[in-house]
């Protein structure tokens, strides 16, 4: 689907139905879409240079299936920040890439009926069940939208702060919880490297 | 795309405290980053670098790669971007870690240990908790036996790192080995790390960054300092097992085999006045293929012994084999009762005797020359055991060998440990 620009014209890009934010890559206005219309709610200011071989526009395969990155959001909390990746699959599916001190995880929003009373309880090393598996949490964070880039299912607007659960369960599982706006989004997915995923139109590092 | 010639990608940022150029390897992930000036530890995670430590830390060890230096390990390219000096907290024990990184990898470190280093990665999955016990763990189909717990602080650092670091900070530590892993937890009250290392030989470390100081001088041996090669261990202890197994199918076919046909049986009287000193037996006949030829001596001795010097004659070629042997038997009664000593049998055995026709010539000596009698028998094709038992202590000889050297290793190797299973004690 491509909209306009409600701020400068041009052409606005969405490739997910899911996504519902996206930033304008010629006057960085932040769009936020709705059924009807598009809305900029402000200027996105510029993300903070890193080391990430991954860019928008990064494709590659995830068991067989073929994706391409639409979206990124740089978070950050008190020490430390990383990058979510948003990707977009040919059938229409959509998962998470995070990529934080060096490691990776790809992840798929799962359902849940757990509500953010109930995890604003939980504590490190605590378990609780996703999906019929155990996952253990191994850290709490406040953590905040730096900025964002592409298009995003979520509002990637600078300074937006939320609850950030981490969890790994058995053999190399990853899951992760969300409490924004007092709504729970679970994740689940995997540790990868990034050798697995046949990444093509990477980034190209300096000196690298 | 990446080479470990060409130029370190370096964003420069101004030292807060002293003015001096920070450089900035793994920006984005890097969290701490201290000056190489100054040693002001500031928080990376703004590009406005904020103060966090006006350090005074000094280093007490050599720091052998260069920050900024690369080198190729495990099939990427790495780039040093940090450096710490940790010391155990008990004991005072230093050691140094380099942080690599690689942009596609993440992180990794080189632990150097007593002149030993280790390649780290974070381990994705840790082990389950169910897997524990007292002092082991199963992973990756592993048993790691527990090494060494302690406390770990920080005493030294340079150079930028993706988590906040001070001088000072401490973590507890307890390490894993199932050389060459070592499998090491690193928590404190807010968070768990568990982390995988292998060890690497100097001189890996040395042709990988290329590195021209001298190496640190290595002492001991590593906890997860692998010996020689287990499965070169395992191969000879299959072979060793193979081999037994062959020499007792030899044996039971050579005992099956054996007819043990007596060919000859006589008894002589002896006395120090004969006129013959030896005694010539009648001929007999060795048959069949060549093999062995056994003599049975009895002695009619007490509290006396017996010499018999045999020769085996082949009557057509005048071929001698030596058949010697002797009996000493003595008896008698003390305070403890009745007591006997020796015995009045004794027996030799010579193999590859050819068939063909033979007589004994037979010279007796006796200790006190006094009257007796002795019975001297002669048996084809016995089955004997000196061979098999000389081939297993041959053989059992390398094995052995490799065995003790490999218990001394350990032993000199868990002697670091406060859990060694080598140490006798409470440990025990």
């Amino acid at each position: 689907m491509k909209v306009t620009c409600s701020t400068c014209g041009g052409e606005v890009s969405f490739q997910s139905r899911a996504s519902i934010f996206g930033v304008c890559r010629y006057c960085k206005s932040m769009l936020v879409r709705s059924d009807v219309a598009v809305e900029s709610i402000g200027k996105m200011s510029e993300i903070p240079r890193d080391m990430s071989p991954l860019q928008v526009g990064t494709r590659g395969t995830l068991n067989a299936e073929q994706f391409e990155i639409v979206g990124r959001q740089r978070v950050a909390w008190s020490s430390g920040s990383w990058n979510e990746w948003y990707l977009y699959f040919e059938n229409g599916k959509t998962a998470w890439l995070a990529d934080a001190q060096g490691a990776n995880m790809v992840s798929f929003q799962t359902a849940n009926e757990l509500s953010c009373d109930a995890v604003r309880k939980l504590k490190v090393s605590d378990s609780i069940e996703l999906q019929s598996t155990l996952f253990t949490i191994n850290d709490i964070r406040e953590v905040r939208s730096v900025a964002s880039e592409g298009e995003l299912p979520v509002l990637g607007d600078p300074g937006r702060q939320y609850l950030n659960l981490d969890l790994t369960g058995p053999s190399g599982t990853f899951a992760s919880l969300v409490c924004s706006d007092d709504e729970v989004l679970s994740y689940i997915g995997n540790f990868i490297e990034f050798d697995e995923l046949s990444l093509q139109n990477l980034r190209k590092l300096d000196g690298w | 795309m990446a080479g470990e010639d060409s130029k370190p990608a370096v964003h420069a940022f101004v030292c807060p405290n002293c003015g001096g150029q920070i450089a900035l390897r793994a920006a984005g992930q890097t969290v701490t980053v201290v000056c190489k000036h100054c040693s002001a530890v500031m928080d990376a995670t703004n590009e406005d670098l904020r103060l966090i430590q006006k350090s005074k830390s000094k280093s007490f060890r050599s720091q052998v790669i260069d920050l900024g230096a690369r080198g190729s390990l495990r099939g990427a390219v790495w780039e040093t971007i940090g450096y710490i000096e940790r010391k155990d907290v008990g004991s005072g024990f230093l050691w140094s870690e380099y942080l690599l990184f690689n942009p596609q990898k993440g992180f990794r470190w080189l632990v150097e240990s007593d002149g030993h280093w280790s390649f780290v990665e974070t381990a994705k999955s840790p082990p389950a908790a169910s897997t524990m016990h007292l002092r082991k763990l199963r992973h990756l189909d592993r048993t790691f036996d527990l090494f060494q717990a302690g406390e770990a602080s920080v005493v030294f650092v340079l150079g930028e790192f993706y988590w906040l670091v001070r001088a000072g900070d401490s973590v507890y530590v307890q390490d894993y080995v199932a050389p060459p892993l070592m499998l090491s937890k690193e928590y404190d009250k807010t968070e768990t790390i568990w982390s995988m290392g292998e060890y690497l030989t100097a001189l890996e470390v040395r042709d990988a960054f290329k590195i021209a100081t001298r190496m640190p001088l290595q002492i001991g041996i590593a906890p997860n300092q692998p010996i020689g090669n287990a499965d070169g261990r395992a191969a000879i202890v299959g072979m060793y097992f193979l081999s037994i197994l062959f020499f007792l199918v030899v044996q039971a076919v050579s005992a099956a085999t054996a007819t043990e046909t007596k060919v000859f049986e006589q008894t002589y009287d002896y006395s120090p006045i004969d006129v013959e000193k030896t005694k010539v037996s009648p001929p007999f006949h060795l048959d069949g293929r060549t093999s062995n030829v056994q003599l049975k001596l009895f002695g009619a001795v007490t509290n006396n012994w017996l010499e018999l010097q045999g020769d085996l004659v082949n009557d057509s070629t005048g071929e001698t084999i030596e058949l010697n042997t002797g009996v000493e038997f003595y008896q008698g009664a003390d305070s403890d009762g009745p007591w006997s000593e020796g015995n009045q049998f004794a027996d030799t055995v010579v193999s590859s005797v050819p068939s063909g026709t033979y007589h004994l010539n037979l010279e007796p000596s006796v200790g006190d020359s006094t009257p007796t009698n002795y019975r001297v028998t002669l048996h084809r094709n016995v089955t004997t055991w000196s061979n098999f038992w000389w081939g297993f202590l041959l053989l059992s000889l390398f094995p052995v060998a490799v065995l003790f050297r490999t218990r001394m290793i350990e032993t000199q190797r868990w002697s670091q440990s406060d859990f060694s299973p080598y140490s006798s004690g409470d440990d025990e």
